[in-house]
């Protein structure tokens, strides 16, 4: 009896097993494969890589699109970035492929070597160049060829403590180099009140940072700024072997070096910029207008300024969001994919609620501007995004070993010689080149 | 006269009876084959199989959206001459080598301390296995926020003590050696578990004749209890070998293989080549690499154990 009663167990527990790997596989090649339903409405997948705040202005945008009408439905999925991708290229293996893929412009190029994007799918939607701002419109080219709509434009600005400008005696943002630096060190200030200029300051005990920004990836995007304020922009989509001009990169470096070593005004290390900001442990930082929806929490009198002016010319790190449409032999849906992605750009006025700028002039003109975001809008005219080659998302990865993270931490977490600094980014560089 | 039916039967009752060897299959394997069958499904289907495909896909160039081509032994040659693989190979024997020995030496030590009778002894057993059960991406996620540089605890304290402040996970230097710590942490009660099933497994006839002969504690500890343990002192070993050698998440959350590559270990680079540089054929290689190391570890490991022995 008992051995029956064992046997019963174990064979419900199997059949629980696998009934419950069925419902999911059921579950998911329903939401993967929608197509058309029996009531005639054609149901589509759409990918985003937006986890913050934004997430919830994309959501709001796929419901808004999904009750204006009934030929489509929307099946919406964001999660970071890179996993993403990588769901995105499974399923297309799997032959249930995602009909519209979010992705900045520098990763498209990769999407494009690997020929998983239809170029004719977006031909075909006749859209006009006069349209898009077009910066974003470039970025979305790729040997001419279109393969992407844009759908924003994103950069750094300065964020800056007003509250906190006024108690050091400063009335306005700093816009060069020399002011960013004074301000910065009147705004660094000790446990015991003084400040970095003062005699008796103490580095080792400060409570207020006068200058905060991320310390990863984004410092090399500043670094970029900062090369192409030299008029100096090394990268190219079709490069093949990079030889980097050692005075202008270091000169670069070594500003963000003397920032954190020289003038002590900038905590290192630091995690999150934003949030020491909205803390009022930092003064001013360096950050995106993806930020800008999150700030209505803050309490105390803040905004935002151009990206300062370090070197001879004006230039910002900025990156644009595109909508791909992914080769998809199934013409019904890809026709409703077309139709979600020409609706999202059209009314991508409301997309500006989460601090985007929509690279449609027509929905940036009809935008809400959120508070702060003038400052970006400014910086449009001169942002310089990194370009779409093959295999920028290896030399421009976040994550180790990336060339680029490796010679932001170098500069700003190991101090190290800013030549040698160079000399190591151009090694890695090539490497991944010639990879 | 005899009868021969006693007689036979006595005889047979003298005669040795034919041993009977069990089947594996007999009524308790079936039961018990039942009962492993869904975890090696899931085994064979989620981890043995995957490991499997891997070998083939490591003699394969496959950027996931295209067909696998096969290159033969180039990814093998790239990896012997690929300096960020051997940054990762040099990080992960340092971490094993930073982790390894707190992890036997204290979770020994908490082991024999909890194996002793005293008020509170299953209270602190459970306060020690916490650290394990906890997600190791949560675990990530509060320990850095504990090193921060600026507003972390950590330094909080060492300044109110008048030291620096130290850049624990945002200096090279340091950085592996802090995540070590973590894994020391989250690690050092679940050796504790396996320890002192280790220890209440240890007769009690050998402590009361080690007393009998008049041994001090020391040489009960050296003579008896280690000399005992050395079975589950080499499981240990070898599953805190593979921990290390495979850890991800941690790492994953606080510092990403950085500051520039002073974290990058083996796994963080194969999930690099493989998810986000979408080189699966490469990625595979490297599991390979890492499979064939840690069977030549535990192997080594082994040998040791049983040249003491002998």
């Amino acid at each position: 009896m008992k051995r029956l009663v064992c046997i019963l167990t174990a064979c419900a527990l199997l059949a629980a097993g696998f009934t419950g790997c069925g419902n999911k596989g059921s579950q998911s090649s329903s939401a993967a494969s929608a197509g058309q339903t029996t009531t005639g409405t054609t149901e589509i997948n759409f990918y985003g890589g937006w986890t913050g705040a934004d997430l919830e202005k994309m959501k709001g945008l796929v419901s808004d699109f999904n009750a204006s009408q009934t030929a489509v439905k929307v099946n919406f999925t964001s999660q970071q970035w890179t996993n993403m991708f990588t769901k995105f290229l499974a399923d297309y293996q799997a032959n249930s492929t995602p009909d519209v893929v979010a992705m900045h412009t520098f990763e498209m190029g990769q999407f494009v070597k690997m020929g998983v994007l239809d170029s004719n799918a977006i031909k075909s939607m006749n859209l006009k160049e006069s349209d898009y701002v077009k910066t974003a419109w470039d970025g979305c080219l790729s040997d001419g060829v279109l393969y992407g709509v844009p759908l924003d434009i994103n950069m750094h600005a300065l964020y800056y403590n007003k509250d906190l400008f006024k108690s050091a005696g400063i009335d306005k943002a700093p816009a060069t180099k020399d002011e960013l630096i004074a301000d910065a060190q009147k705004l660094t200030v000790d446990t015991s009140g003084k400040n970095s200029t003062e005699s008796g300051f103490n580095a080792k005990s400060v409570k207020q940072y006068g200058f905060g920004f991320l310390q990863n990836h984004h410092t090399f995007y500043q670094i970029y700024a900062l090369m192409n304020q030299q008029g100096y922009n090394p990268f190219t989509r079709e490069m093949t072997k990079k030889t980097l001009d050692k005075t202008k990169t270091a000169n670069a470096i070594q500003f963000f070096e003397d920032l954190a070593y020289k003038y002590k005004v900038v905590p290192i290390g630091e995690k999150s910029p934003i949030d020491d900001f909205k803390a009022g442990t930092v003064a001013m930082v360096v950050d995106g207008n993806w930020q800008l929806s999150g700030m209505n929490t803050v309490t105390f009198n803040w905004d935002t300024a151009v990206y300062p002016q370090i070197f001879e010319k004006k230039a910002v790190w900025g990156a644009s969001e595109l909508l791909a449409l992914p080769k998809n032999s199934n013409s019904t849906k890809q026709k409703a994919a077309q139709t979600f992605v020409k609706w999202l750009s059209d009314n991508s006025a409301k997309w500006a609620l989460s601090g985007q700028i929509p690279a449609n002039i027509a929905a940036q003109k009809a935008a809400t501007n959120l508070k702060g975001i003038n400052a970006y809008k400014a910086e449009l005219d001169y942002v310089t995004f990194l370009p779409a080659h093959p295999k920028a998302t290896k030399i421009f990865s976040s994550a180790a070993p990336s060339p680029i993270l490796t010679a932001a931490q170098s500069a700003l977490l190991n101090n190290r010689d800013a030549g040698g600094i160079v000399t190591q980014l151009e090694t890695d560089i090539n490497k991944v080149l010639a990879s | 006269m005899l009868n021969t039916q006693s007689s036979a039967s006595a005889a047979g009752a003298c005669r040795p009876k034919k041993s009977r060897t069990k089947s594996p299959w007999g009524s308790q394997g079936k039961v018990a084959a039942l009962f492993l069958a869904p975890y090696l499904i899931i085994f064979t289907i989620f981890r043995f199989g995957p490991s499997v495909a891997g070998i083939f896909i490591s003699f394969t160039k496959w950027d996931l959206a295209g067909k696998p081509v096969f290159v033969s032994f180039d990814n093998f040659k790239r990896l012997l001459t690929d300096s960020n693989f051997h940054v990762s190979l040099l990080n992960t024997l340092i971490f094993f080598v930073l982790t390894l020995p707190p992890l036997i030496l204290f979770s020994l030590l908490l082991a024999i301390f909890l194996n002793q009778k005293m008020h509170g002894r299953n209270v602190g057993r459970a306060i020690a296995i916490i650290p394990y059960v906890l997600i190791p991406a949560v675990v990530g996620i509060i320990w850095n926020w504990m090193y921060d540089d600026n507003f972390g605890i950590l330094n909080y304290y060492l300044k109110q003590m008048g030291s620096p402040s130290v850049h624990w996970i945002t200096s090279s230097k340091t950085a592996l050696a802090s995540v070590a710590v973590v894994v020391v942490w989250t690690y050092i009660g679940y050796n504790m578990v396996l320890f002192l099933a280790g220890l209440q497994g240890i007769p009690n006839e050998l402590y009361e004749a080690s007393q009998i002969d008049g041994a001090s504690k020391t040489q009960t500890f050296f003579k008896i209890t280690l000399p005992m343990l050395k079975p589950i002192t080499s499981m240990v070993i070898t599953l805190t070998l593979v921990n290390t050698v495979q850890l991800f998440d941690q790492i994953y959350v606080m510092t990403n293989g950085g500051p520039g590559t002073s974290t990058l270990t083996m796994v963080q680079y194969l999930y690099t080549s493989a998810f986000q540089n979408y080189e699966l054929g490469y990625g595979s290689t490297i599991e390979i690499a890492i499979l064939i190391i840690l069977v030549l570890i535990i192997w080594i490991q082994n040998r040791l154990m049983k040249s003491e022995e002998m």
